[in-house]
């Protein structure tokens, strides 16, 4: 697949490239629109420029974006994905799904506000939404599934301001930089 | 990119760069393998996601829970602080 050969930035290579607090005084709104988890990589890079820490934010802001893919527009549920996993599937079905009505017309939107020192960022899918309290509550020493912590990891860590509006396929989240 | 080393009773699997969903399957592959003992080398990760994290799971469940199969080693920077908040220290030997 075409992203196996993308060589990504350093994180460092991604700090240097950040447009910084003079740039974002000028920026108001940043709006994408996109489909594919390699997209998505390139969104996260881009968005967590705009953070004041770009490393975490990063982070989270991938999580957020293949969530929106892979359980909202693609509609593979928790349990199943991680059938998925053990059973080595999980590729592939993500491939298929992708070339199947009616996730293929399906789309991620992202949405940057800025009012400097806050960046506001909200994360559409096209998906029915998903039980995202239970989501961000779970706990994370749990061994019993190779998935399901990522959300709840990202509230504890860079995002603790992460909610998202009902039925569940928007999440917003707000960073704020130090003045 | 992973580079796989494969000794006596150890499989090495040696990461750079980002360790995230783009290595899944590749990293599956080798969990068709049974080793005693896995050393996953993350010196050169300085990126990991909850892919990641899962996919040390799934090896963790091939290895029927056994933490003294499987070795973390070099995990610092932003894996560690991941790893750490996840309770993987809990889970697995991080060197």
């Amino acid at each position: 697949m075409a992203y196996t050969q993308r060589i990504p930035l350093t994180l460092a290579q991604h700090a240097q490239r950040a447009p910084g607090k003079d740039t974002l005084r000028l920026l108001r709104r940043v709006e994408l629109v996109f489909r594919t988890r390699e997209e998505a990589d390139d969104v996260a890079d881009l968005v967590a420029g705009f953070l004041p820490d770009p490393v975490q934010g990063r982070f989270g802001l991938i999580e957020l974006l293949l969530n929106a893919i892979e359980h909202g527009n693609l509609a593979i549920g928790g349990a199943r994905k991680a059938q998925l996993l053990r059973e080595h599937r999980f590729e592939d079905e993500v491939a298929a799904r992708f070339e199947r009505e009616p996730f293929s017309a399906r789309r991620v939107h992202v949405a940057v506000t800025v009012a400097f020192p806050t960046v506001d960022i909200e994360i559409r899918d096209d998906g029915d939404g998903f039980a995202w309290r239970a989501a961000v509550a779970a706990e994370l020493d749990s061994a019993d599934s190779p998935n399901g912590r990522g959300i709840a990891l990202i509230s504890r860590t860079c995002f603790p301001s992460l909610h998202y509006r009902d039925p569940g396929n928007i999440a917003v989240v707000r960073a704020t930089w130090p003045r | 990119m992973m580079q796989v080393a494969d000794q006596i009773d150890t499989i090495t699997i040696q990461i750079t760069g980002r360790f995230d969903f783009r290595v899944i399957k590749e990293f599956q592959q080798l969990l068709g393998r049974d080793p005693r003992t896995w050393v996953i080398d993350l010196g050169g990760v300085d990126y990991v996601d909850s892919s990641a994290l899962g996919m040390l799971l799934l090896l963790r469940e091939r290895v029927g829970g056994d933490s003294m199969r499987v070795q973390l080693r070099g995990v610092r920077g932003q894996p560690r602080d991941v790893l750490l908040m996840a309770k993987f220290d809990r889970m697995f030997k991080l060197d």
